[in-house]
């Protein structure tokens, strides 16, 4: 708590305080007692300054994971990472595939570099050759990251700033909540799921998002929970330094679909259900505590459980990342396979030659 | 994307419960998205042996469907019989995409009782082979459901008989800086596609250009080259599209989104006014990025609220940086809000945009209740 106060008072002296210096004192406008919390426009100005602040970064972090037949988390991902402003990005580190329930996991190493509208990659062991594709959405969503945590890869498909993404949101609201942090609720479709995000602001860090939630637009399940729950300030910037990702997996029966499915026919609706509808939405809230009670539609975390992310070590924020960070070191006599091209090439691409597929 | 043949593609019987190797490429999967090094990886282990008899499992067609032309059903069916002893109910815990439909004859089975179980999706048109599986669960009748018999994992592989195939397949993704060209590529492989090259290469919106088709060191690629100018800062979206001689997909068009980076940078990048007593006068300084000298001069600053002034200062001789004064008017302000001050050229090209948000804690409010 001391330190969050100290570093809000830096913060004031660096931003606020010393660059007016000289000016007169403005003339203040009386606040009522009991003001509204701030309104979707501040906080989406708020989480603007926070995406502009975060241009770059490498960092090295762990991932780790609880298995219920281990006593100790599991770290599945462990390495280093960076991107630039300019799409480039590389991830080299070790990750645990787990072979078998019941089985402890087996380790590789990886080397992943984008840049230039591709990828680059290796591991080792158990492959022989690199690997050249286009870039995937998820290269950069899959894991918790500081990235992740503030919001970009929301959808999987764009690194857009989390502002940008929200600000074009069909509606949104504000609600205060018990821990004094502000949520800011978006609607708007992520991928191909009709969904609302709620963010989670926290006044006593400038409004950083501290916990982001996608749910279902209408069943009102969550569907991914980012959340940070440790963070620093670098060169200005909010760095999440943990934080947990949990996938979420629908937890009902096909008996109680039918009975929802029934309630909402029960009420005039018809499927495909109009996720913008208002009407259509309050009947789904009606049916759901109908069905499932006031606590709605049961959840249960997605494949291996909540993903814990720890930044061991931050190495370089806002400045522009070393060309050599995203060049890969295939081993000599190692083959690379160019998807892009359908080719075989050389680690350096010299020499190409063209795959028989036809 | 070719994939190292499985040891055990002919896969006909197996016993539950096991992970085996769709575990394998269940968690693979989970850290690898859908590439294709994490299935070499999965294919590298053998089935591990049954430990503990659930559901008999039989299949008579193989796990690999093979090819299948696109828009067509791909299907996989299984006879599942219970081997427990009682009485279970069979149930989808989760399955690899919505894409996939499980369909059982029955849902419950009583001992020694079986039921069929198809697996199917329609061929999407995607380029390598696709993986798909449902995680089947079995729970005793009666008893508490989430205390499971039994779970595992059935699944099917096919690949989809394209005519060409594209990389990338759904998405573009740029980063470019504003008023800079940007060059990107689609790469388009089919049987001697050099010989009959898309054509009517075109983009949605005028942000992006076409700029060819050339040709690779391979005579089944081409790649399709356009050329991203985005004129403002921001998230952009847009389509390139193209003809084919094709008759499954004669047109397509692929989404692009262009995250454009102003040409000048703004330290601090922006404004947080907020707390008990916020300042309402600050000082920016705007420089161009690294590597771009010869960027637009700025011209004009407009604010998109009355409530808010700036405008533009010298930052000193001898440098090419400028201070953006900017005062909040906490009169006329709002209790909060948010607004954007542009930067722009004399041709009205954004240059810097800076955002400011105005959040003022009243007097004798706690900033947090944490």
């Amino acid at each position: 708590m001391l330190n969050a106060r100290v570093q809000l008072v830096v913060l004031a002296i660096a931003m606020f305080i010393h660059p007016q210096a000289g000016y007169p004192q403005p003339a203040r406008r009386p606040v009522a007692p009991e003001a509204a919390p701030p309104t979707a426009e501040a906080l989406l100005a708020a989480l603007a300054v926070h995406d502009a602040r975060l241009r770059s970064l490498e960092w090295r972090q762990r991932v780790t994971v609880s298995l219920a037949w281990l006593s100790e988390p599991v770290a599945i991902q462990e390495g280093f990472l960076g991107f630039d402003d300019d799409g480039n990005w590389y991830r080299q580190d070790r990750y645990a595939v787990v072979p078998e329930v019941g089985q402890a996991p087996r380790y590789f190493e990886r080397f992943i570099a984008a840049g230039d509208g591709e990828v680059r990659g290796l591991q080792r062991p158990d492959a022989t050759k690199g690997l050249v594709r286009a870039p995937d959405g998820h290269d950069r969503a899959l894991y918790p990251t500081p990235e992740t945590l503030l919001g970009r890869w929301l959808e999987t498909a764009c690194d857009c700033p989390m502002s940008e993404f929200l600000k074009a949101a069909r509606k949104h609201s504000v609600e205060p909540l018990q821990s004094g942090r502000v949520r800011l609720r978006a609607w708007r479709a992520v991928g191909a799921y009709s969904t609302f995000v709620d963010v989670d602001c926290d006044p006593q860090r400038e409004y950083l998002p501290m916990r982001i939630e996608i749910c279902d637009a209408l069943l009102g399940s969550p569907i991914v929970t980012l959340e940070t729950t440790e963070c620093q300030q670098r060169d200005g910037a909010w760095v999440p330094t943990r934080g947990t990702k949990t996938a979420w997996d629908r937890a009902w029966t096909d008996d109680q679909v039918e009975q929802l499915t029934a309630a909402l026919e029960a009420e005039g609706f018809r499927k495909p259900w109009n996720p913008e509808d208002h009407a259509t939405e309050q009947a789904h809230r009606r049916a759901i505590e109908q069905v499932f009670g006031r606590a709605g539609v049961p959840v249960r975390p997605l494949g291996m459980g909540t993903l814990t992310m720890e930044v061991t070590e931050v190495t370089s924020i806002n400045t522009p990342l070393d060309r050599v960070r995203f060049q890969l070191p295939y081993p000599q006599g190692w083959r690379v396979f160019n998807s892009l091209l359908d080719v075989m090439e050389d680690p350096d691409g010299s020499h190409r030659v063209p795959v028989e597929r036809y | 994307m070719a994939l190292t043949e499985s040891p055990s593609n002919d896969i006909s019987e197996s016993t539950m419960p096991r992970a085996g190797r769709w575990a394998i490429a269940l968690v693979a999967l989970l850290v690898w998205g859908s590439h294709a090094w994490a299935v070499q990886v999965a294919q590298s282990q053998e089935p591990p042996e049954p430990t503990e008899p659930c559901i008999k499992v039989v299949s008579e067609s193989p796990e690999q469907c093979g090819a299948a032309r696109v828009g067509t059903l791909v299907a996989r069916s299984f006879t599942l019989l219970n081997a427990t002893g009682g009485r279970v109910s069979l149930s989808v815990a989760r399955k690899s995409c919505g894409c996939v439909a499980t369909e059982f004859k029955q849902g419950e089975l009583g001992p020694e009782e079986s039921t069929e179980l198809t697996l199917s999706t329609t061929a999407a048109a995607l380029g390598g082979e696709q993986i798909h599986f449902a995680e089947i669960v079995v729970t005793r009748i009666g008893s508490d459901a989430a205390k499971s018999l039994c779970r595992f994992p059935l699944g099917f592989r096919y690949t989809p008989d394209l005519e060409f195939m594209l990389f990338p397949d759904r998405h573009i993704l740029i980063h470019c800086t504003a008023a800079e060209p940007r060059d990107f590529f689609v790469y388009v492989n089919g049987p001697a596609i050099r010989d009959r090259p898309p054509t009517g290469l075109r983009a949605t919106s005028n942000d992006i250009e076409a700029a060819g088709v050339e040709n690779t060191e391979n005579p089944n690629v081409v790649r399709l080259h356009f050329r991203a100018r985005p004129a403002s800062a921001g998230v952009r979206q847009s389509r390139v599209e193209f003809d084919v001689a094709s008759a499954t997909r004669p047109r397509v068009s692929l989404a692009v989104t262009m995250i454009v980076r102003p040409p000048l940078e703004a330290a601090p990048p922006g404004i947080i006014a907020s707390g008990t007593n916020p300042a309402t006068r600050f000082t920016l300084t705007l420089r161009h990025r690294p590597g771009m000298p010869d960027a637009p001069k700025p011209a004009r600053v407009t604010v998109d609220s009355n409530w808010i002034s700036a405008r533009l200062a010298p930052a000193g001789e001898g440098t090419t940086e400028l201070q953006l004064l900017v005062s909040v008017d906490a009169l006329k302000a709002p209790a909060s809000g948010g607004a954007y001050i542009n930067i722009e050229d004399e041709a009205g090209r954004q240059l810097a945009v800076v955002p400011l948000a105005w959040i003022p804690t009243p007097p004798g409010q706690p900033v947090s209740a944490k």
